[in-house]
């Protein structure tokens, strides 16, 4: 496994949170993978450098009385691995792409 | 109302629940962050679907799935557990038990002699039953082929015609090769020996795969070479034991039969043949009949005999269904092309080959009861090491509140513990894997050769089945034992522990011991009980009258069907040899015959009384002058079979008691005629019965023939010697050497072996059941000693009271063997009432004895309670000697 390898999973997950999709569970929900995958890839692309983790602000979820939820953003590292997994990964490119370029409308 | 609250608590959100319960596993570091973000999530989903209640059964069922998935998510941190925790656990458990030798050492001991039972009782049933063919490739791959006749369970064989057909119509298998076991006279470098061989087809190493030691294996177009059928492959064991492993022998000629073929190779040292336990060590080409033997090549071009095994190899992707199925049609297609000539049976197709169906299911019946015995002396042994664990435990009280006190949670309390539990457990499976071996080396030492079908002569050493299930035995060995002592003692009565051991835990620990002791003595009893029924069994079995006097005999069989002997020279050498052998000093009587009084050869036939036209099915022999003699079966009327009655006198037979009893209910048969494949005999002689080799069942009918009027080229020689029979082989020996030096005498063995060997199951079940019954015994006595060692130990201060108030030693030595005998005795109650629930189920596996045998009873519990009188005494003993005024100085 060369530096910056990435699985097809992680790719997609990469992919998805390239296009906006921050939280864990809108990834869950995009991506079609239970969140025994995402989580667990969502920590591997972050110890490996390609994603920054943050909790969002209290004060937002409290005045949706819920626990707060981490988000998600990719970094350049994240981009240029990305950029080489399109390449690999072909389907990546043409399904995922088309059905990306408008998040908020896949928000039920 | 706390239940239903508690209830509803459960089962309201449930996936949230979850969660909470999944982070038990999560590293601790890291759960508040996963639960949160786990939880945040299922959250969200709760809130955008609707309020919980108003959510319909698939929408809570999604989110309980959705959460379920954080199980996996949970197992992905466990790389992250710092690996400290458990180091420190294992670092600090090594460190506990190294600072109390005694303890480890009974322990270790105590865990050795019970998993090493149970490794020792799966190593044999691992050899038997379990292990696959050695030295074939993919074994799981290959399946029999064979004829399926409507009422027989097995395989039947094939003819060489329908063989050529399957080999080459099949679309389904790989390769398809042709087997038939047959012994051969194999002369090389001036030594005859008669060997276990097969004719083989010339693709059969192919269809196995199996590799060459030496040299090269038969290759599947040998057979079509036009020199086919000229070469042999032999078998690793026998190249080392006849020709001391010489390379040199590759490329050699040797006689077969008395034919020249050349040896092209060895075998690997791992491949026997295809039957387990039966090792071949010579392979000849199918072909090669053709030359050497006429009257079996004819039945290369006949469809009906049936003697040919095959084996065939699956295709990768075939199933062992689509395999039959496409045979099916080749088998049905045989039998319109060919209707008078082809035999009209099904084709069967079984997965597996080396060990025959009905063999395996003899051995899982008989497997049960040795299984379950050594499950028993695991458990006492558990029981042991988990009540030296509480008194240990009482004595760690102080550590372990500090601990609690400290913040520790109980369940790291009790993980730490159970994780000393476990290492003692694998230090205990360790010695149980040498105590197995030791065990198992021991055991086969019982095992004859072999046991009607049944060949033990199979490679018993230990294979990673072995040493899983060992290890498997050992890690619930060590939660067994160590779960209640590590429960009991890391309760938190922090005040009590840190001032030190108190009174009512002490109680209460011991009281889990003497309920520990009473299960172990009822258990051993149990154990001694089906031991004493097995040992009366085969006490009963061993002293049933055989009919014929089987100590001082000898047999051995000569095969003279290979050595071109007809039957003028045949008979010639019989009575030349009988007269030799007679003649020989310590020699008391000699004969013939073709099956040993056990019926081995099983040899029936149908005899018709002379005019009758109902046939009566009964045993056959055929024997010699001087059989009744060797034997020792006495006449009752008429007379035996003497020298004259040969060929040219009338043909005659003699009946046994049970025969006569058939044909003639009270009559005397002397002189009565009978009818047998057209042949007239007339009877001249009544013997006694004989058992057969079920030695439990009545004797059957035999019915004795003249070898001098029916010539068998293949006997068995009985010999009656005045003294030891085995001393005898060599003189015997020299006398067929000096007839002819290419004969030889083979299967020489004692009578009583061979007899000894048909009671090899009681035998097992007597030495098992007896011997695991008394090591049962040893531990529990163990037991119970160390628990009234302890309370003698507990009770000192109390001892001293009693002693200054005036009590006397003996007084003070009845306490505590009366607490031990209390024990015991509730122990024997408890065991007798489990013994009398468990042996009517082994009511077939006793012979002469009743399950709920009192005499049996009596004597183990008798027995028992001497034992455990002694194991009670000795630390009560020592009690009685101690100074009364330090025992109450003492604390």
């Amino acid at each position: 496994m060369g530096k910056g390898f990435v699985s097809l999973a992680a790719a997609t997950i990469l992919n998805a949170v390239a296009n906006g999709f921050s939280f864990g569970f809108d990834i869950v929900d995009i991506t079609g993978m239970p969140g025994g995958t995402v989580y667990p890839a969502l920590r591997r692309l972050e110890e490996a450098g390609y994603l920054t983790s943050e909790w969002e602000k209290q004060r937002v979820a409290q005045s949706e009385l819920r626990p707060r939820l981490k988000y998600y953003a990719i970094t350049e590292s994240g981009r240029q691995v990305l950029v080489a997994a399109v390449k690999r990964y072909r389907l990546l490119d043409q399904a995922q792409l088309a059905r990306l370029r408008d998040p908020k409308s896949s928000r039920a | 109302m706390t239940a239903l609250n508690t209830l509803h608590r459960l089962f309201s959100r449930p996936h949230l629940r979850l969660i909470a319960i999944v982070g038990v596993i999560v590293p601790k570091r890291l759960r508040a962050d996963w639960r949160q973000e786990w939880e945040a999530e299922l959250r969200i989903r709760e809130q955008r679907l609707a309020d919980w209640d108003r959510l319909d059964t698939w929408e809570r069922w999604d989110l309980l799935r959705r959460s379920s998935s954080a199980f996996w998510d949970a197992l992905s941190l466990q790389r992250q557990r710092r690996e400290e925790d458990v180091v420190q656990d294992l670092q600090f458990g090594l460190r506990m038990l190294a600072k109390s030798p005694t303890f480890t050492c009974v322990s270790v001991l105590t865990l050795a002699i019970g998993i090493g039972a149970n490794t020792a009782v799966f190593t044999i049933v691992n050899a038997l039953l379990l292990r696959p063919l050695d030295g074939v490739a993919e074994p799981d791959r290959l399946v029999q082929v064979g004829r399926q006749f409507p009422d027989k369970t097995y395989l039947s064989d094939s003819s060489y015609p329908d063989y050529v057909d399957y080999r080459s119509q099949n679309t389904v298998l790989s390769g398809l090769a042709a087997i038939a076991p047959r012994a051969f006279h194999v002369t090389a470098r001036q030594t005859t020996e008669r060997v276990e061989g097969e004719l083989v087809s010339s693709n059969y190493f192919d269809v196995l795969g199996v590799t060459a030691a030496r040299g090269r294996l038969m290759a599947p177009d040998d057979d079509r070479a036009v020199n086919g059928g000229q070469e042999v492959v032999l078998g690793y064991r026998f190249w080392q034991r006849s020709f001391d492993g010489d390379p040199s022998i590759v490329g050699e000629t040797i006689d077969v039969d008395g034919y020249p073929f050349t040896v092209i190779g060895i075998a690997s040292e791992s491949f026997a043949g295809t039957k387990i336990g039966t090792p071949r060590d010579v392979w000849v080409p199918l072909v090669s009949v053709r030359r050497t033997d006429p009257a079996v090549a004819g039945r290369l071009r006949q469809r009906m005999p049936s003697w040919l095994e095959m084996i065939g190899r699956l295709k990768p992707d075939v199933t062992v269904d689509q395999a039959r199925a496409e045979l099916t049609v080749i088998a049905r297609r045989l039998v319109d092309t060919y209707p008078d000539t082809t035999v009209r049976a099904a084709v069967g197709v079984e997965a597996g080959i080396g060990r025959d169906v009905d063999v395996q299911r003899a051995i899982r019946r008989f497997v049960n009861v040795p299984f379950v015995a050594v499950v028993v002396v695991l458990l006492i042994a558990c029981a042991n090491v988990a009540g030296l664990l509480l008194a240990r435990a009482a004595s760690r009280r102080k550590e372990i509140a500090t601990r609690l006190a400290l913040g520790a949670g109980r369940i790291r309390v009790v993980r730490q513990l159970l994780t000393e539990s476990l290492v003692l457990a694998f230090i205990g499976g360790a010695g149980g894997l040498v105590v197995g071996r030791w065990l198992t080396t021991g055991l086969r030492t019982l095992l004859p050769e072999r046991y009607l079908f049944l060949s033990f002569n199979v490679d018993f050493s230990p294979d990673w089945r072995v040493f899983a299930y060992t290890f498997g035995v050992t890690t619930i060995t060590g939660v067994l034992f160590g779960l209640v002592p590590a429960l009991q003692g890391s309760r938190a009565n922090l005040v009590a522990g840190l001032k030190g051991v108190s009174a009512s835990e002490t109680r209460r620990s011991v009281g889990i011991r003497a309920g520990l002791v009473i299960v172990q003595v009822a258990l051993s009893m149990v154990l001694l009980v089906t031991g004493g029924l097995c040992v009366r069994t085969l006490f009963n079995v061993t002293a049933i009258d055989l009919g014929y006097r089987a100590g001082s005999v000898l047999t051995a069989r000569l095969d003279l069907a290979k050595q071109r002997y007809n039957e003028v020279r045949g008979r010639l050498l019989h009575q030349q040899l009988l007269a030799r052998v007679q003649a020989l000093p310590g020699v008391g009587a000699a004969g013939f015959a073709v099956t040993l009084p056990l019926n081995d050869g099983r040899w029936e036939d149908g005899i018709r009384r002379q005019g009758d036209t109902t046939r009566v099915q009964t045993f056959l022999n055929v024997i010699s002058p001087g059989y009744f003699d060797a034997l020792s079966i006495p006449r009752i009327a008429g007379r035996v079979f003497s020298d004259s009655d040969d060929r040219n006198a009338p043909t005659i037979a003699i009946v046994n008691q049970t025969l006569a009893r058939t044909l003639w209910r009270d009559e005397s048969p002397i002189g009565k005629r009978v009818s047998m494949k057209g042949q007239s005999l007339e009877i001249v002689g009544l013997v006694s019965d004989i058992k057969g080799r079920n030695l439990l069942e009545p004797a059957g009918p035999i019915l004795y023939v003249p070898l001098w009027q029916s010539y068998q080229p293949n006997v068995i020689l009985h010999v009656r010697a005045s003294a030891a029979p085995m001393s005898l082989v060599a003189d015997v020996r020299r006398q067929l050497h000096e007839l002819d030096k290419d004969l030889a005498l083979y299967s020489v063995a004692a009578l009583t072996d061979h007899v000894s060997a048909t009671l090899t199951p009681q035998r097992l079940l007597a030495y098992l059941v007896g011997g695991f019954g008394m090591l049962a015994l040893l531990l529990a006595a163990v037991g119970l000693y160390g628990l009234v060692a302890y309370t003698v130990t507990a009770r000192t201060s109390e001892i001293g009271i009693r002693m200054a108030l005036g009590a006397r030693r003996s007084d003070v030595v009845g306490l505590f063997v009366g607490g031990g005998m209390k024990m015991a005795i509730a122990g024997v109650i408890l065991g007798a009432i489990a013994a009398s629930g468990v042996t009517p189920l082994m009511r077939n596996l006793l012979f002469g004895v009743s399950p709920l045998d009192p005499q049996t009873l009596i004597v183990v519990s008798v027995a028992l309670l001497a034992v455990t009188l002694a194991a009670s005494s000795l630390p009560a003993q020592r009690a009685a000697r101690s100074d009364p005024k330090l025992a109450l100085r003492c604390d």
